[in-house]
């Protein structure tokens, strides 16, 4: 049944920072040293539309925002999420501003909206391979 | 005669191959029984053609050359050999690219071609997760996806559009029954096409309780997976004045990209690019500027339709009607043959079929197709201007061609 288990992410080189700090159930981003902006998804250059800068650290972000858009998804992208389906995926517009794609967790489908504040909570998928997820802000 | 800008190129052959593969024949193959069919109608021999921009079918950055062996025996001198890796948005980029080679004397005659192996080369689930009539390519194409911070979370093509259409929907109320008129239209004009898989009539209530894929997208707001190719020749103006076929003139066309990750447009409504409001504008805009058109000279418009909501933010951003109101522009019939703005008269992805990379060209065969008054049953009275568009996966990317009649 090897086949049915989901895959696990595919790092990529200079990613490794956040996915270090998932594994400590830490959400880290980017954070521009010439303007302090966040960014997500992980690249070399700052995101804001002014800003050129290369230099960053990783710095800890509060997990909560809000979703941006979402939908249930009743045919899943293969076996290996039969057992979920159906099952929310989610943009999450943090409250630092940065936008990443997740799943919407601990609670019905039904009960997800465009608005619907949440919070992160981690998900241990493999040994040093923990996936951020988000559930309805208590 | 509509007056325009710009007639620097024209088409002259157009070739396809059917939108099945039941022997599963390859895509080389394919392409070049699409390829011989442009020719053969153009009149051209191997000789004639020196400029190439393809789609390898077989992911081969040597297939340029693989093809230059087939067709050089006359003539080794190609002079244009060039991918057009940008998906679903080929057309548009293909077009400009052949018109700039043959107005530059870089090349006299170049062929377009693109398609694929799209339905028999899917990777079929042992236990049939996607019912009996949609492949499973459409949810294991990965292109567009992060594997690293998309795929963990179960995201395939149809739930990346999905959350297009939900958001959509929150800000201008548009509604599952007017996205169904948009299907309902493509597949009445099927029927009407031999080529098209799918011609069997339906219903907005037959898109409403056909299954759901991924809220709010059932399966028939989704495109049907095909194999197939096709294949166009673009020439000189100069040339074109002595084709044997009535050239089709490329009278402006444009482009513009945007996210590769969605999260990038999740933006509020004081910018000018989201996820519902796209660089579309900006590829529409160039090519009528350089046509000297607007949209209410589009005759009739053969846009991608990955999904029925790939349909809906088109219509919006190349200004067929206001952002926000193409629920209500779709109603009544408008895009069906007739209509005022008949849209997709060969079927169109949703039921003529998909061939995966390459899915614009067949958009762009119709519009040809049309101009040049050969469409049959499904013609288009007095068309004048197409609009052709390709789009990516992803909905973030869009290409614009737009052709006018001899």
């Amino acid at each position: 049944m090897a086949d049915l288990a989901k895959p696990l992410p595919q790092f990529t080189p200079g990613s490794e920072p956040y996915w270090d700090a998932l594994s400590n159930h830490e959400l880290r981003l980017q954070r521009c040293h010439a303007c302090g902006t966040f960014r997500f998804y992980p690249s070399p250059m700052c995101h804001a539309p002014d800003c050129m800068g290369l230099d960053y650290d990783w710095a800890e972000v509060s997990g909560r925002g809000e979703v941006y858009t979402y939908t249930v998804v009743h045919r899943p992208v293969s076996e290996a999420w039969v057992d979920d389906t159906p099952y929310v995926i989610a943009m999450i517009r943090l409250d630092e501003g940065p936008v990443m794609m997740s799943n919407v967790v601990d609670c019905e489908p039904a009960d997800v909206r465009i608005g619907l504040p949440v919070e992160v909570v981690f998900r241990d998928l493999a040994e040093g391979v923990t996936l951020p997820c988000f559930r309805p802000a208590s | 005669m509509i007056e325009t800008l710009s007639r620097e190129a024209a088409i002259i052959g157009i070739g396809s191959t059917e939108m099945r593969n039941p022997d599963g024949r390859s895509g080389m193959s394919l392409y070049m029984e699409a390829i011989k069919n442009a020719m053969e109608e153009a009149e051209l021999t191997k000789s004639d053609i020196d400029g190439f921009l393809v789609y390898p079918p077989n992911g081969s950055m040597r297939f340029h050359t693989e093809l230059t062996e087939q067709l050089g025996s006359a003539n080794f001198g190609k002079s244009l050999c060039d991918f057009p890796l940008v998906g679903g948005l080929m057309v548009g980029l293909a077009v400009n690219k052949a018109r700039s080679a043959v107005f530059h004397d870089q090349c006299k005659n170049v062929i377009v071609v693109g398609g694929g192996t799209w339905r028999s080369s899917s990777h079929r689930t042992p236990i049939g997760l996607s019912g009996v009539d949609l492949s499973e390519s459409i949810y294991h194409s990965r292109e567009p996806i992060s594997m690293e911070y998309e795929f963990p979370y179960g995201l395939h093509l149809p739930a990346l559009a999905a959350m297009v259409t939900q958001r959509h929907m929150q800000e201008f109320g548009t509604t599952s029954e007017q996205l169904a008129a948009i299907a309902v239209a493509a597949r009445k004009h099927a029927a009407l096409n031999e080529r098209a898989l799918l011609r069997t009539p339906i219903s907005v209530d037959d898109v409403l309780s056909s299954r759901m894929i991924a809220e709010p997208l059932h399966l028939l707001d989704c495109s049907y997976i095909a194999d197939g190719a096709s294949a166009f020749i673009v020439t000189s103006a100069e040339r074109a004045r002595d084709a044997v076929q009535e050239p089709v003139w490329i009278l402006g066309s444009g482009q513009a990209q945007s996210f590769q990750h969605m999260g990038h447009l999740c933006r509020g409504s004081d910018s000018e690019f989201d996820l519902v409001r796209t660089v579309g504008k900006i590829a529409a805009g160039q090519a009528f500027t350089q046509a000297g058109l607007g949209p209410e000279d589009v005759d009739v418009a053969e846009l991608n339709d990955s999904f029925t909501t790939t349909v809906l933010l088109q219509l919006e951003d190349y200004g067929f009607c206001a952002k926000g109101e193409a629920g209500d522009f779709v109603a009544d019939g408008r895009l069906e043959l007739g209509g005022a703005l008949p849209l997709n008269t060969h079927g169109g992805l949703l039921s003529e079929g998909d061939n995966g990379l390459g899915n614009s060209i067949p958009a762009l065969i119709e519009a040809v197709t049309q101009l040049r008054g050969d469409a049959g049953e499904r013609q288009v009275e007095g068309a004048e201007v197409a609009m052709v568009s390709g789009v990516s996966e992803s909905l973030s990317s869009y290409s614009v061609a737009l052709l006018g009649r001899n």
